[in-house]
């Protein structure tokens, strides 16, 4: 309300100096209604936005002065001086009360009576005394107002054409880049007499990047405003019942990406309305309120602005949405019958695909969620869909704070350079040399571990396509929504701060790129796109490719696990929780002790734990989940690891055992979810049973 | 229609000729970025002037044998939308004006050249293909008119 309040006091400033003008005008030609109809209409715009502020000194002075002039507009007859200099009290009023609002934020105590009075008098045709400008009224006693506060309020802020607020970026784009290019010219080592100069201009440079960017930042609330009538209109003309939760109003965005999410914030919204919200009679069947609710909330994740919006209606249909993929061509039935959930729910960003049976006003008119995901990703976000059967919907935007310039890690690989954006990169990694990392091999899959974190690690070269003498000696690790994954590439060349360009429309269909930029010595260096790296790392790893969403709702928490080869080729599951490291341990280094299986890991004797059905290898390798700390580790054996992904575990208690949690459906396969921490606790009641033993020996 | 000005390019063994209207400069390319996955005939983005360029190699669209070493090539840069684009041919020739009288319909066909070449015109005895750059950066949707992107 405070920001409206704002906003008014400025706009109520403007329109006053232009009724000052007018006014002058009318003087001059007391006859003239055209001029009487400006003023008529600039006073009733004052009066209308008061009003609706709840601003009720402004409003009744600002409506009796409407009344008066309202007189002369019907007669047409020319305005007497007298009730000219009323309409002009009126006026200083309002000036006077903006001023006071403008300080405060709140409109002063007191009442206009004598005003108010005054200009009814005038307008039934009596002349009395004219009151003052209001000094009676309005509670600012230090400050008494002459005439030579007969100003607007004072200017907190003021507008500007939006094409200068571009110029200005541009320019400023410009400057860093140049600033940057001189930067590296000079040396950044050098001390000579430009070395100063430099620095300043540097600091400046950077300082009015700053203060530009800010002139642009908008709050989301923006957005948000709109959306209660929105929702109000459609949940009438559907029937619905809806409660409209927003959060984080005060969250800001660039104006320009705050434009472009407009569209799609709007249309999730009448979708979870339209679709995802079930009638009354229905919720109240499902045992649910029957008041459906939508939540819209924003919040700064670092360089990101996250927007979500959740619903908890009936969630997206499974069924429904891979029935449809068929019967548009988009799949064929074997296909939509492999996917995976994620996968399915990625469908309704297919081109063209719609579940709504009929095509309803409200949506399903073609510009649908793939307009949304591309409206979306041009300007270098994403969307991210979540879903729970029966208990709602839930979509993550994820949209840059800024577009224009941001600083950038500038990385090789395959003989060329490539630009990622800083604020994805959350750590570099050597990848050779002694350090406190690891890379596995699983299968077709390389992880790397890097302290107690596993990700996956793929080589940029290959990602792209390009040759590589060696898989890369460094790796970044990138965080893209709530993924982390590592790409190793040959060298880390430098940071910068980069001015986004876009890249041509041929080229804008590759996802690998976010856009293109000049570096300081002239030369054009791609911006690649984190997401991209963590789509092509995922499609490795298991041929998916949404990322994994941290969801509200605690059944719908994605969370790493690992899928094992466990005795005959079976596959189970396991929680990452509590796994410290994948071993894979020479045979020979596996000592039967007196309670079963041993080997010396970090100094200590560990227990061999084999899962349920599993025996352990007599010859190469063992493969081991070491679970616990240091203190108390113990290896589970498994036959192999077979993949690490991060998904959703709900856990039923279908065969459900000694080490065994139950099963989960997982790609659309029932899996069985081993109990890490039993084998654990079996292994370390060996240990102390087997010190107890040993202590028991040597007593004897 | 009347009679307009064309900028003659040389292609392999072949004769363009690209409406000159369309045409905003030639130029030298250098420094050259490529751009790993992009469709074949896109040769790589560079800096003209501050503006990125994204040049596509006029020969890969045509099918013909590609030149290896594109350093020093030459191009003709246009702006399509609001991107700017170089067309690699292996020279620049002159202006010349073309009577559109003069100009023959192509044979049917359904290959790449369809899309790009509209018009045949003979030229101080050479045959001469009128194209519009436009064309060579986005084909027609008709026939198999550029490779598909690369994997």
């Amino acid at each position: 309300m405070q920001d409206l309040i704002a906003e008014f006091v400025v706009e109520a400033g403007e329109t006053l100096e232009q009724i000052d003008s007018d006014l002058l005008r009318l003087e001059g030609h007391p006859a003239g209604a055209p001029i009487l109809n400006g003023v008529f209409r600039l006073l009733h715009t004052i009066k209308g936005a008061s009003g609706f502020l709840g601003l009720t000194r402004l409003q009744t002075v600002s409506h009796a002065g409407e009344t008066l002039l309202e007189l002369f507009r019907q007669t047409g007859g020319p305005v007497p001086p007298d009730a000219f200099e009323g309409v002009l009290a009126a006026i200083d009023r309002i000036r006077a009360l903006l001023a006071a609002i403008g300080e405060t934020g709140a409109e002063p105590a007191g009442d206009d009576a004598d005003l108010i009075q005054r200009l009814e008098r005038l307008g039934a045709g009596d002349a009395g005394p004219m009151p003052g400008p209001g000094p009676a009224s309005v509670s600012t006693p230090e400050t008494p107002l002459s005439n030579e506060d007969r100003r607007p309020p004072p200017a907190a802020s003021v507008r500007v054409d939006l094409q200068l607020l571009e110029t200005m970026m541009r320019l400023t784009s410009e400057l860093v880049l140049s600033r940057n290019q001189l930067v590296r010219l000079h040396g950044l080592d050098r001390d000579d007499v430009y070395s100063l100069p430099l620095q300043r201009l540097s600091a400046i440079t950077s300082e009015l990047q700053d203060t530009v960017m800010q002139t642009r930042m908008r709050p989301i609330g923006a957005i948000w405003k709109t959306l209660p009538r929105l929702v109000r209109d459609l949940s009438r003309e559907l029937g619905k019942e809806v409660a409209l939760r927003l959060a984080g109003e005060d969250t800001e965005v660039d104006r320009q990406l705050l434009e472009a999410v407009r569209d799609p914030i709007q249309h999730i919204v009448r979708n979870a309305v339209d679709h995802g919200l079930e009638p009354p009679e229905d919720r109240v069947r499902a045992g649910k309120p029957r008041t459906g609710e939508i939540r819209a909330q924003a919040t700064q994740e670092g360089n990101w602005i996250v927007i979500r919006i959740v619903d908890d209606g009936r969630g997206l249909d499974l069924d429904r949405i891979r029935a449809r993929a068929v019967a548009r061509g988009l799949l064929t039935e074997a296909e939509a019958a492999q996917l995976s959930e994620a996968a399915i729910h990625d469908l309704i960003f297919a081109p063209g695909f719609s579940t709504a049976e009929a095509v309803t006003t409200v949506s399903g008119r073609g510009v649908g969620m793939d307009v949304v995901r591309a409206n979306v990703a041009r300007i270098g976000g994403q969307v991210e869909i979540q879903s729970v059967p029966g208990r709602g919907c839930g979509f993550v935007l994820r949209i840059p704070l800024t577009l224009a310039i941001m600083p950038a890690l500038l990385v090789r690989a395959g003989g060329q350079r490539f630009a990622v954006a800083q604020s994805a990169v959350t750590e570099l990694i050597r990848l050779e040399g002694p350090g406190d990392r690891r890379i596995e091999r699983v299968g077709a899959m390389t992880l790397l571990q890097v302290r107690e974190a596993l990700m996956p690690l793929n080589s940029l070269s290959a990602l792209l396509g390009l040759e590589a003498a060696d898989p890369g000696r460094f790796a970044m690790i990138l965080e893209h929504g709530e993924r982390r994954f590592a790409v190793a590439v040959d060298e880390i060349i430098d940071t910068e701060e980069i001015v986004v360009k876009p890249v041509s429309a041929k080229l804008r269909d590759l996802p690998e790129y976010s856009g293109a930029t000049l570096l300081g010595d002239g030369t054009v260096t791609l911006i690649l796109e984190p997401g991209r790296l963590a789509g092509a790392a995922g499609d490795a790893m298991g041929q998916r490719q949404a990322p994994p969403v941290a969801a509200a709702d605690e059944r719908a928490r994605r969370e790493p696990v690992l899928f094992l080869e466990v005795g005959g080729g079976a596959t189970a599951v396991a929680s990452m929780v509590g796994v410290r490291r994948l071993e894979r341990a020479p045979v020979a280094q596996i000592l039967s002790g007196a309670a079963g299986p041993l080997m010396t890991y970090r100094g200590r004797a560990t227990p061999i734990v084999p899962v349920c059905g599993v025996r352990l290898q007599t010859e190469g390798v063992q493969c081991l989940v070491m679970v616990g700390d240091d203190e108390a580790c113990v290896g589970v054996a498994v036959d192999s690891v077979v993949d690490l992904d991060e998904v959703r575990l709900e856990v039923t208690a279908a065969d459900r055992g000694p080490g065994r949690l139950g099963t989960a459906m997982i790609r659309d396969t029932p899996h069985p979810v081993l109990d890490l921490r039993h084998y654990h606790a079996l292994g370390l009641a060996r240990l102390t049973g087997a010190a107890a033993d040993g202590a028991a020996g040597a007593a004897a | 229609m009347t009679a307009q000005d064309w900028l003659r390019v040389r292609v392999g063994a072949f004769r363009f000729a690209l409406e000159a209207e369309a045409v905003r400069d030639v130029f030298t390319i250098r420094d050259i970025t490529p751009t790993p996955r992009a469709p074949r005939e896109v040769m790589g983005v560079l800096n003209l002037r501050g503006r990125i360029v994204t040049v596509i190699c006029a020969r890969r669209v045509l099918g013909l044998e590609d030149v290896p070493d594109c350093d020093g090539g030459r191009a003709v840069s246009f702006e399509i939308d609001g991107d700017l684009y170089g067309l690699r041919v292996d020279a620049a020739d002159d202006v010349t004006v073309i009577d559109p009288a003069t100009v023959l319909s192509p044979p049917a066909s359904a290959d790449r050249w369809a899309g790009v070449v509209h018009g045949l015109v003979r030229v101080d005895g050479d045959l001469v293909l009128l194209a519009r750059p436009r064309a060579f950066v986005f084909p027609p949707a008709q026939g198999a008119v550029s490779e598909a992107p690369a994997p």
